[in-house]
């Protein structure tokens, strides 16, 4: 029972004493934690900016509409419409947790610059809310709309090459009614956008929703986007928005289960990464281990002479593990300390990087400093000086005496 | 020269003579290539893996076109036809390092069930050629396109759903080529999902026999070239921009000016990825950095010894750097076989990896080491031993003697 209380006060001694020792040892132990912090930092913000690429650029946090618009919604548009006069938006908009809200119209129809047609997916939008959200839509010719274009239209980068579209062209948007007929509209293009995906921009226009409205002719809107004041809050906000909307009339979908894209990415990176960290982790618990094992293995001679004035055996081993466990929770005090700051100052400076497939916008990568992996860092520090220590503490055991003594030379 | 085989004798005799410590270097340096090794080697791999099934996607090797097809035939598509008849063509078919060549058609316009009219956009493509140049359109439901059936169509999931039909159902296309209406009846073969929901939202593909009558013309707006291997591609475009006759007045264009996607990906992945290399070298370095320091130091009063002797500082110091090229070299070495056995295995075991966004089956990694791989790895290493052998030994070398030999104890 006293061992318990000596052992850390002699194994601290031993540390200070060979100093130079320990210094390498430690430093080993807080590169490992460092290396560690900073991978999974890295990694995850990888996953962050994905995201909120995708919610600023298409889905938003939650998207409520009617029940079955997802799946049935290009078919029958007008059977899943959101009336103008439904307290919906009234109801979503006064949640603490709720930025912003704004109405999409969803349509689908042709657009035609007089020479020729082409099938576009168009939304109908309210500019001031959008500009305010859709930070990653950028213009790259022309101007936002904004809420005084009564007759404006925004066109995607793609279809603008296509059609041969520049700001102040003229076009007409034609689409079918909800009783059947064939209706048109004459807009002038105010800009042209460019969004997370290429895809989408070979396809899509946007619209005031007056304007779309007017197209359709119809009132109301069929999706309402909602931002959160923070990511981070998704799932239980869309939880508690299920929980006060009534489920045969609204679906309530959260970006992440919108976008099959992000997921799969997710999914797909977290794989790929998985393998390089595995790496990396398996790096760390041999450089540790390897240079805990020298420190101890230097001082075969110090046993000896210990073993000699009559301590045991097992109180060597354990003088020894409780010096690699010192080792570990000190170097990895350390390394946590040192990956925070880096990750800090990688995070200020910032690590450019090209732009995603889809897009032509690069963006600044960061390092996230997460708690679990903090937490795993550290277990792996641990895990690694004690192992590391074990197994020189077992050999001390089955070592002669006179021999150890020898080392002393 | 006599002088340095002396040194190289003498290296070798101190590594074995130190034979724990020798071993704690080499295996942090060869722990260090294998690891880098495997790492690098399963990038690549994934990334020829990349490379190879967009390639297969739907893009082909090589795409021949009218001249500003891919700019600006959306706008105007009568004006970029192929001819239907052409030597090219069939010089090309029978070369032998073309596995196929694919005639497609591309037009858009609407679709027609029941009281459902939505817009769309279409290919037109020879059934038999497809089968090995779009393997990124999954069939889901129903069967692949063939020659045999010309009324039968594939669309994609979201058009499907969205115009209410399933497979056996008949749909009635609307085009309007060169200003009057056209219609053709098709019946729904298959339904297929690609990477892109919003793609499969719209798509639809039928024979090109089909495509030509509803656009009522001949010929095809691409010829896409598959190779039987992707080495070839830039030899054979070579060849086809240096023919004259009849390749003029058609623009050639390599998988890899088409690949948006992919160059956007592998840009954006490979900066991801070098971030988590970098650390990977970082940490082999810093390892290797700290077991060389630490068994170099430990020898400070055998370097006593060797200066009070007689031996010059500078000698001392070449042995040490020499001792660390050596060391690095062995360890280098053993890694990079290491690292070759391990990662063959890894490829014969495999690494499950979840399905890419848009693909319904995931696939099984493994990692290829290729000789450039090899070399840069143990280059690495190997200068990083000797490097890292520069600092301790410079140091060890200016102790002053009677310190040095106090060491000795």
């Amino acid at each position: 029972m006293n061992a318990l209380f000596v052992m850390p006060g002699l194994a601290a001694r031993n540390l200070l004493r060979h100093r130079r020792r320990s210094a390498m040892a430690l430093a080993a132990v807080a590169f490992g934690v460092v290396a560690l912090i900073l991978t999974g930092g890295f990694v995850r913000d990888v996953f962050v900016q994905l995201g909120e690429a995708i919610i600023r650029s298409q889905t938003g946090h939650i998207q409520v509409s009617r029940s079955g618009f997802a799946e049935r919604g290009a078919r029958a548009p007008e059977q899943f419409l959101i009336e103008a006069t439904s307290d919906l938006r009234e109801r979503v908009e006064q949640r603490g947790d709720v930025e912003a809200v704004m109405a999409r119209l969803g349509f689908s129809g042709l657009l035609n610059n007089g020479r020729t047609d082409m099938a576009i997916v168009g939304e109908g939008i309210e500019p001031g809310r959008e500009a305010k959200l859709g930070s990653y839509l950028r213009i790259t010719a022309g101007r936002q709309l904004t809420d005084a274009d009564e007759f404006g239209i925004l066109v995607g980068q793609g279809l603008a090459t296509a059609m041969r579209l520049a700001p102040g062209a003229q076009v007409t948007l034609l689409a079918n009614t909800a009783d059947g007929a064939m209706n048109t509209l004459d807009v002038e293009v105010v800009g042209v956008f460019q969004s997370f995906s290429k895809d989408f921009d070979a396809r899509a226009v946007r619209v005031p929703l007056a304007a779309a409205q007017r197209l359709l002719d119809m009132s109301g809107y069929h999706l309402l986007v909602v931002h959160l004041a923070d990511t981070a809050s998704s799932e239980t906000s869309t939880a508690a928005l299920r929980g006060a909307l009534d489920p045969a009339r609204y679906d309530v979908r959260p970006w992440y289960e919108i976008s099959d894209f992000y997921a799969k990415t997710v999914d797909l990176y977290d794989r790929q990464f998985g393998v390089l960290r595995l790496v990396v982790l398996l790096l760390v618990l041999l450089a540790v281990a390897n240079s805990v094992n020298i420190a101890v293995a230097e001082r075969t001679g110090e046993f000896g002479t210990m073993m000699a004035l009559g301590n045991r055996r097992s109180e060597i081993a354990s003088l020894i593990v409780a010096e690699g466990a010192l080792i570990g929770l000190i170097g990895g005090a350390l390394g946590v300390v040192a990956g925070m700051l880096l990750a800090q100052l990688i995070s200020a400076i910032g690590i450019p990087m090209p732009p995603p497939p889809n897009s032509d916008l690069g963006y600044m990568a960061r390092i996230r400093v997460v708690p679990a992996e903090v937490a795993l860092a550290l277990g792996v520090a641990m895990v690694a000086a004690l192992t590391a220590s074990v197994l020189p503490a077992l050999r001390i055991s089955r070592l002669k005496i006179v021999d150890a003594l020898r080392q002393n030379a | 020269m006599q002088r340095l085989l002396i040194d190289l004798v003498l290296c070798g005799r101190n590594l074995r003579r130190n034979g724990r410590r020798s071993l704690a270097t080499l295996i942090a340096v060869g722990f260090g290539v294998a690891a880098l090794l495997l790492a690098a080697g399963f990038i690549e791999w994934i990334f020829i893996d990349m490379r190879e099934s967009t390639i297969r996607s739907r893009l082909g090797h090589i795409q021949i076109s009218r001249p500003g097809y891919q700019e600006a035939g959306a706008a105007d598509p009568a004006a970029f036809l192929l001819p239907q008849h052409s030597r090219l063509r069939d010089a090309l078919g029978s070369d032998p390092r073309v596995a196929a060549v694919g005639q497609r058609l591309a037009f858009s316009g609407l679709a027609s069930h029941g009281p459902t009219t939505i817009s769309f956009i279409g290919e037109g493509v020879e059934p038999d050629k497809e089968a090995a140049l779009s393997t990124s359109l999954a069939i889901v439901a129903g069967e692949p396109l063939t020659a045999d059936a010309p009324a039968g169509a594939i669309f994609g999931r979201g058009l499907a759903s969205n115009l209410g039909v399933e497979v056996g159902d008949t749909v009635v296309l609307l085009a309007s080529p060169g200003g009057g209406i056209s219609a053709i009846e098709v019946r729904v073969r298959g339904l297929f999902t690609t990477v892109s929901k919003q793609f499969d939202d719209s798509a639809l593909r039928l024979p090109i026999e089909s495509a030509r009558r509803l656009m009522r013309t001949e010929g095809a707006h691409s010829w896409v070239l598959l190779l039987k291997n992707t080495a070839d591609t830039d030899a054979v475009l070579a060849e086809l921009r240096g023919r004259d006759g009849e390749a003029q007045g058609l623009a050639f264009a390599g998988w890899h000016e088409l690949a948006d996607f992919y160059r956007k990906t592998v840009a954006l992945f490979g900066r991801q990825v070098r971030v988590v290399e970098f650390i990977i070298a970082v940490v082999i370095v810093l390892s290797i950095f700290n077991t060389m320091m630490m068994t170099v130091m430990e020898r400070t009063g055998e370097v006593g010894t060797a200066l009070a002797l007689g031996v010059g500082r500078w000698r001392i110091l070449r042995q040490f750097v020499l001792e660390g090229l050596l060391i690095g070299l062995a360890g280098a070495a053993a890694g990079a076989i290491v690292g070759w056995l391990l990662a063959t295995a890894i490829t014969i075991v495999g690494i499950p990896m979840p399905p890419p966004p848009g693909m319904a089956r995931g696939y099984v990694a493994g990692v290829t080491v290729t000789p450039r791989l090899m070399l840069d790895a143990i280059f690495m290493a190997a200068a990083a031993a000797t490097i890292a052998s520069l600092y301790p030994a410079w140091r060890v070398s200016r102790w002053p003697i009677i310190d040095a030999l106090r060491h000795n104890r």
